[in-house]
């Protein structure tokens, strides 16, 4: 016959240092195959008139086994979570490690500040546009060479070429934007349009598939050419330094049609060299 | 370096848009932020902008 009492007694004393030997213990005593599910079953053998001395004694082990389990699991519990720990619960927490803009959002973010300052708003439009808004409105007629210069991609429309007037292209620069502002806006239009536009050329150190322009327009009564001067100027001083000078060089596209076209130029050290003149009417500045 | 696009608006692209180009005038301007970036901080190559080369990107951290 087992003896329950030792049994009980070794319950009773039963101290385990850690998680594992207090795991060890009640596989022992409550697990399935344990000493308690063994008694249990021994119940049936044992005769009748000790029957309930047994069962007694057997309940009295489960009992104390419970409260062993449960007084020693709670003490791990607590020290898994360190509260009983000497720790210093004012520190700060390790720092979060902080990102860094792109440089071509910060140049973007720098410029609409400055137009900002003097009064331009900012404009947006979509990167998929039809022909009318990327070309023909801003009079690029269908010979114009700017549709070869700028080689472009085009979206093959198979049906739908009703529907969006013969052509969509992804917009080749930001110019689309002023058409759009001016279909839903009258003047006075101060604005800058800022967005990414694509180009289907060789990718090279000088030349990508895509970039970023900022496009700007202002359209009032009595708007002069030394408006455009100041304006430029000003970025040129606010995003460069005081002391940069701007040249303007004229730029004629052979094609009557086109207006006269100017180029503002920062002069930085050989800068000079990359200025390029369209010498077909003899103007250089 | 050429960097800055800009000319006085056409009146025809104004009267394209539906804008009295007698009452009215207007300039236009344009740049790349790329190639206003590769000037103001002296880079070379423009491909870098889009490779997401961390020791790159690092470079600009605390920059406003």
């Amino acid at each position: 016959m087992i003896n329950i009492e030792a049994l009980i007694e070794e319950t009773k004393s039963f101290a385990p240092a850690n998680k594992e030997e207090l795991e060890t213990f009640r596989v022992r005593f409550l697990g399935k195959k344990g000493v308690l599910t063994d008694l249990f079953a021994k119940m049936k053998d044992v005769a009748p008139e000790e029957r309930k001395s047994f069962g007694l004694q057997v309940n009295s082990l489960k009992v104390a086994a419970e409260e062993r389990l449960l007084q020693f699991k709670d003490a791990f519990e607590d020290a898994d979570t360190g509260s009983n720990q000497n720790i210093d619960l004012s520190l700060p927490s390790d720092p979060n490690p902080l990102g860094s803009f792109h440089p071509l959002s910060l140049v973007r973010r720098k410029i609409i500040s400055i137009f900002s300052r003097i009064g331009f708003n900012v404009s947006d439009g979509p990167e998929i546009e039809d022909d009318w808004h990327n070309f023909s409105a801003l009079n690029f007629p269908p010979e114009h060479p700017a549709r070869d210069m700028q080689d472009t991609f085009f979206i093959d429309l198979n049906s739908d070429q009703e529907k969006y007037n013969g052509s969509l292209a992804l917009r080749t620069h930001t110019s689309t934007i002023q058409v759009r502002v001016m279909e839903n806006q009258a003047p006075p239009i101060r604005t800058i349009c800022p967005g990414r536009v694509y180009r289907n050329e060789a990718i090279s150190a000088r030349a990508h598939c895509f970039f970023h322009q900022v496009e700007g327009f202002y359209i009032d009564e009595n708007v002069s050419f030394a408006d455009l001067k100041q304006t430029l100027l000003y970025f040129s001083q606010e995003m460069f330094g005081e002391d940069t000078k701007l040249d303007f060089v004229l730029l004629t596209f052979h094609l009557q049609s086109q207006v006269r076209r100017w180029t503002s130029v920062v002069p930085f050290a050989k800068a000079r060299d990359a200025i390029f003149v369209n010498t077909r009417d003899g103007w250089r500045f | 370096m050429e960097i800055l696009g800009c000319g006085m608006i056409d009146p025809a692209v104004l009267e394209n848009n539906k804008i009295d180009s007698k009452k009215y005038s207007g300039f236009a301007f344009g740049m790349g932020i790329e190639r206003i970036t590769m000037l103001k901080y002296s880079i070379k190559d423009l491909r870098i902008f889009s490779e997401n080369d961390v020791r790159f990107l690092d470079q600009f951290k605390g920059v406003r």
